[in-house]
């Protein structure tokens, strides 16, 4: 992977042990970069929900810093229940999901075969396709 | 004899205070910067107090890896005690022989493990994976015992554990 442009979205399912990660590169980094880049920044809300022990808890998005750069966005950004927490906040604003970034990277995570795990931590991915189907 | 019971008071006074020392603050806003410290710390961080920003996992630091297979109270508690933890009864807590202070482990068996800390308030807080830090169990209660606590699948409770922060080495 050219790390220079890449994007790596961590899935919110496991407290202590390394949750899955899933890397985006070229056109895909691209466009998660730009759904981000919409929801930030538009429409400011409270803090993400607290999210429950042994439930699905959001995706931890990580842009190189290269691509940070391009895209005037922070190195790190998080996901969870249609909330982009802002970094710095100490977790207590963000800003809406208007871009759909959860719902597109809940569609990618099932594409990456982890849909068994989401259907374990209580999201349906039924929508997504058959949970583990690499389709 | 006013004098005496000031001495004595402030004596006890004194001690309290540093045993406390060692007891770390429930103090959300040095873990939850919605950034890389919250990001890239987990529950074994957060209950060993200890950012190194490696997403630490039990026994690393000593060479175990955990796997698929080993997500139930012996092997975790294996990594955790190479790692420098130490095992006690979580009635008689850790004392003040060394700069201690007492976490716990629970286990959602065959799936993945978790950790709490107690804290200087005397109550329970944890860290899960890279989101906020807490003092509330999945029911919204402030956690005063994490074997009574609501821990969803996480059911299992393998025990508590004494870390000297100083001493221990995760990563």
């Amino acid at each position: 992977m050219e790390q220079a442009e890449g994007i790596t979205v961590r899935v919110g399912i496991f407290s202590g042990r390394p949750n899955p990660e899933m890397t985006f590169t070229d056109d895909a980094a691209e466009t998660i970069a730009n759904l981000l880049r919409e929801a930030i920044g538009s429409n400011p809300t409270h803090a993400q929900p607290r999210p429950k022990l042994g439930q699905y808890h959001g995706f931890i998005i990580t842009l190189s810093p290269h691509l940070a750069k391009r895209f005037g966005l922070p190195a790190h950004a998080s996901i969870y229940e249609g909330v982009i927490a802002e970094p710095g906040s100490k977790a207590e604003s963000g800003w809406r999901d208007v871009a759909g970034l959860e719902r597109y990277l809940l569609e990618q995570a099932v594409r990456h075969e982890y849909g068994e795990l989401l259907e374990r931590v209580g999201v349906d991915t039924s929508e997504f396709g058959e949970p583990g189907s690499s389709s | 004899m006013n004098w005496l019971r000031d001495l004595i008071g402030k004596i006890i006074r004194a001690l309290a205070e540093w045993v406390d020392r060692c007891l770390p603050e429930y103090e959300p806003s040095a873990w939850n910067d919605a950034d890389g410290i919250q990001y890239h710390n987990n529950c074994y961080n957060y209950g060993c107090d200890l950012q190194t920003g490696t997403y630490a996992q039990p026994g690393r630091a000593s060479g175990i890896t955990l796997g698929d297979d080993d997500m139930a109270c012996g092997p975790v508690t294996n990594g955790a005690t190479a790692d420098g933890l130490v095992p006690v009864s979580c009635e008689e807590g850790c004392g003040c022989s060394k700069c201690w202070h007492q976490v716990a482990l629970v286990i959602s068996p065959g799936w993945d493990y978790h950790w709490y800390r107690k804290d200087r308030d005397g109550r329970w807080s944890h860290k899960m994976a890279g989101s906020a830090a807490t003092n509330l169990d999945n029911s919204g209660n402030i956690i005063t015992d994490p074997r009574t606590a609501d821990r969803g699948s996480y059911t299992v409770f393998c025990g508590c554990f004494c870390v000297d922060k100083s001493t221990v080495t995760i990563s």
